[in-house]
């Protein structure tokens, strides 16, 4: 058991001194997390990330095994499709049209923003899938329990998302090499 | 520098700036709001009680019940048998 889950068993037996421990140690992945799901909304990523753990410290007790991060990050994205859904941020659907907002010549070589413009344009599932499972080191196991989805689902949705990251970088490229 | 390098690259680090803080300040509220509810839920369970609870008739019960324990034989050697031990061991034991 790592040290956060150990936390995690201290705080549902009423330490909320442990729970804050947990909180400072995973603010700012959340937090990044979050500001990636809202694509850089920083008010409504940390409205959001308190929400969740205020929402994680009520149900704490209901943790189980696995990673603590995993069963927070469950958390997020469930409140972050409850926000965008309720304030029509962006279409959940993976297959709804996405706005062509490529990158201007000049910002297109700061290779970070390029990623983060392209995340942008993913559907929410990828940009989550893809996030947890690559940035956040998440197993597919704990990425696919967080995001409520059959692991083939969850593997299908990085593999797609990591192949429409490549094309959209790629055709940037072009643009601006041009 | 490959797609898979880019996405394997660590989420931006958000400084801290007093949001734990918060979130734990909010967590402590929560908790003395609970404290409080449950307090006022017992507080308004025992009047609720006591409003439809024949109190008078329970102590006028009780008082008769004590007075014939107070009465009965064998409590008073049983209370006697006690105090007499109790005398003895501060008597003897302790000294």
């Amino acid at each position: 058991m790592g040290e956060s889950e150990w936390l995690a068993r201290e705080a549902a037996e009423g330490s909320s001194a442990a729970f804050g421990v947990l909180v400072r140690r995973h603010q700012s992945q959340l937090r990044g997390f979050l500001l990636r799901m809202t694509k850089g909304n920083h008010a409504l990523a940390d409205d959001l990330a308190q929400e969740t753990f205020l929402e994680a410290f009520r149900k704490i007790a209901q943790f189980g095994s696995g990673s603590f991060f995993g069963w927070l990050s469950a958390i997020a994205y469930s409140r972050y499709l409850m926000e965008a859904r309720k304030r029509k941020l962006e279409p959940l659907d993976e297959t709804a049209e996405i706005p062509d907002d490529a990158p201007e010549a000049e910002t297109a070589s700061l290779v970070k923003l390029d990623l983060e413009r392209a995340m942008a344009r993913l559907a929410p599932v990828q940009r989550a899938a893809l996030t947890l499972c690559f940035a956040l080191g998440l197993s597919h196991e704990e990425a696919a329990a967080a995001l409520k989805l059959p692991l083939g689902t969850l593997k299908s949705h990085v593999s797609r998302g990591r192949e429409k990251l490549a094309a959209m970088l790629s055709a940037w490229r072009d643009k601006v090499e041009s | 520098m490959t797609i898979d390098d880019l996405l394997n690259q660590p989420l931006t680090s958000v400084a801290d700036d007093g949001f734990s803080a918060h979130v734990m300040g909010r967590v402590r509220a929560g908790e003395r709001r609970n404290l409080f509810a449950v307090a006022a839920a017992a507080v308004l369970c025992t009047v609720l009680a006591l409003l439809f609870v024949p109190v008078q008739r329970i102590g006028a019960d009780l008082n008769l019940a004590l007075i014939q324990i107070a009465q009965s034989a064998a409590v008073s050697v049983a209370v006697a048998a006690v105090i007499l031990t109790l005398l003895f061991e501060r008597e003897f034991v302790r000294s």
